[in-house]
């Protein structure tokens, strides 16, 4: 469903992700992490067409995207749940749900609508409300929401757990969960990639703009293979390991 | 009181006008980052296009003022803002620089720097009384006329899906364009908006001094920048305020000045402005969001 191609991307001199490859086959849950400034959100921002790479090609349903701008992309198919959630704090919550419907007819905007708010009941009483007055659960799952208006055929989240509490964040890997298994295609990029390898069926590892690891939840569910990908090296964990069984020993 | 009645309507009405001015410059500010000086010769343009108009009957000489000067500001979004999509603010300042010059040199060119003469319907310079008060018939129309704008500008904000798109992409552009507002056409509809308060300043300007020239627009457009700096630059409502508040400093000046000071009112209304500045640089409004609340 979606393809990148060896893609680079840079900002000025600096290169922010190089020649990267990945995948997300239809119906799939991917993850995409790594440390802080890997490269992640810079990767999901010039799949969701607000970066445009240096090199590379990046395929959605078989056609190149890389350049397109973002309002074409979501009316594609792809969908951005942008990192910080980015709802519009002035306007209410159902403004903010109401403009991926424009132009879709009323009925159908209605039905839409009214599926989301089945979703996320706390939602559904708000609609009148500044979405600046949300908690920061509720924020989310509004940007989620809206980007489930959107009727994506993939959807990106970048971030989606970020500066949520450990219990809210359990909330959006549940929603993410329920996602998956309605057969919604997920590319999601986290900090938190315990979390985020758990969920998802295959994960890519990237660290400092490079491709460090890839595989299924099975193939690197280790933690250990998880902070050796992080650290950049395997013999490292491995050496740490041996020291901490000898400190043990003595 | 007659007096004092009489001065509180000058100066209602020549907020009402700062006000409009500085609307027209925020509408474009919200969206773009672009603080557009060419703003003052599109209302230059309105001017040459009552005084081309100037024989065809009263509406449809306004009509044509409206229109060309919309079709102005979608043009100047078109041709030169729209090549500089995603540059930096001052790229984007400077161009509109370059274009404020080049229009007043092309109006220079076609018209000639000497002022013509136009000649708008009556109703613009009716003595109104009531009472012991008597104003002129356009203040009234100054004042009525910005609060129907104001008013349909809030409903059309809030009522239409173009109008929710607008704030929404005023707050957050990127997000915007992530859910599908289409960037393209809610700076078209922006400039539209920009170019159609130009043009009814234009008429108002024009009925009040009675003449078009190329640097008609230099003098608005400064005020308009000042009325928006000082209301602060983010919100809709800051600016009319500014606008506002510019006005009926004005006046007052122009009322409280002894006449040996009176010819230096400007340095003292901007001198205000500075003071208002030091003590609140966000200016006067501060809100996240452009059309917050309106």
């Amino acid at each position: 469903m979606l393809e990148l191609d060896g893609i680079t991307i840079g900002y000025g001199k600096t290169t922010a992700v190089e020649n990267l490859t990945l995948r997300v086959e239809q119906g799939e849950a991917v993850s995409l992490v790594g440390p802080n400034g890997a490269g992640k959100t810079t990767t999901l921002s010039a799949v969701a067409g607000l970066l445009r790479p240096r090199s590379g090609a990046i395929r959605f349903e078989g056609r190149e995207i890389a350049g397109e701008p973002p309002e074409r992309l979501v009316r594609s198919g792809l969908a951005l749940v942008p990192e910080g959630r980015q709802i519009f704090a002035t306007l209410t919550v159902g403004e903010n749900l109401r403009l991926p419907l424009a132009g879709t007819p009323k009925a159908e905007a209605a039905t839409a609508l009214a599926r989301q708010l089945d979703r996320f009941p706390a939602l559904a009483g708000r609609l009148d409300d500044p979405a600046g007055g949300l908690s920061g659960g509720q924020q989310q799952q509004l940007a989620i929401a809206r980007a489930l208006l959107c009727s994506p055929r993939l959807l990106l989240l970048d971030e989606p757990s970020l500066g949520l509490a450990p219990l809210l964040v359990d909330a959006v890997f549940q929603t993410l969960a329920e996602l998956r298994d309605e057969g919604v295609t997920v590319l999601l990029v986290e900090q938190n990639a315990v979390r985020a390898v758990e969920f998802a069926d295959r994960s890519y590892v990237i660290n400092a703009g490079r491709l460090v690891l890839s595989g299924s939840r099975e193939e690197i569910g280790h933690r250990e293979t998880l902070a050796a990908s992080y650290l950049g090296s395997t013999t490292a964990i491995a050496d740490a390991a041996e020291v901490d069984r000898k400190e043990g020993d003595s | 009181m007659t007096a004092l009645i009489q001065h509180a309507i000058d100066a209602v009405s020549l907020g009402s006008l700062y006000a409009l001015l500085a609307l027209g410059v925020a509408m474009i500010f919200g969206i773009m980052n672009l603080l557009n000086f060419a703003y003052g010769e599109l209302i230059m343009i309105g001017a040459y296009s009552l005084y081309v108009s100037r024989d065809l009957p009263w509406p449809v000489q306004l009509a044509v003022c409206l229109i060309v000067v919309i079709a102005a500001s979608l043009a100047m979004d078109r041709l030169a803002f729209r090549p500089f999509r995603g540059a930096s603010a001052p790229v984007l300042l400077v161009t509109s620089f370059a274009l404020s010059f080049a229009l007043q040199s092309l109006a220079t060119v076609i018209f000639g720097s000497r002022a013509k003469g136009v000649s708008l319907p009556s109703f613009f310079d009716e003595s109104i009384t009531i009472g012991s008060v008597s104003f002129s018939s356009l203040n009234l129309v100054t004042v009525v006329l910005v609060i129907v704008l104001v008013g349909g500008l809030a409903t059309f904000l809030r009522q239409t899906t173009v109008g929710v798109q607008m704030r929404a992409a005023a707050e957050n552009f990127t997000t915007a364009r992530l859910v599908g507002v289409k960037a393209d056409r809610v700076i078209a509809v922006a400039f539209a908006l920009s170019g159609f308060s130009a043009a009814v300043a234009a008429i108002l300007i024009v009925a009040q001094r009675g003449t078009a020239t190329p640097t008609l627009g230099v003098s608005p457009v400064l005020i308009a920048f000042v009325a928006t700096i000082i209301g602060g630059l983010g919100s809709l409502y800051g600016a009319a305020f500014g606008g506002m508040l510019l006005g009926v400093l004005t006046v007052v000046l122009q009322v409280v000045l002894p006449d040996s000071l009176a010819p230096y009112r400007e340095a003292f209304l901007y001198a205000g402005v500075i003071v208002v500045l030091l003590a609140r640089p966000q200016g006067l409004v501060v809100v996240k969001a452009l059309f917050e609340r309106v």
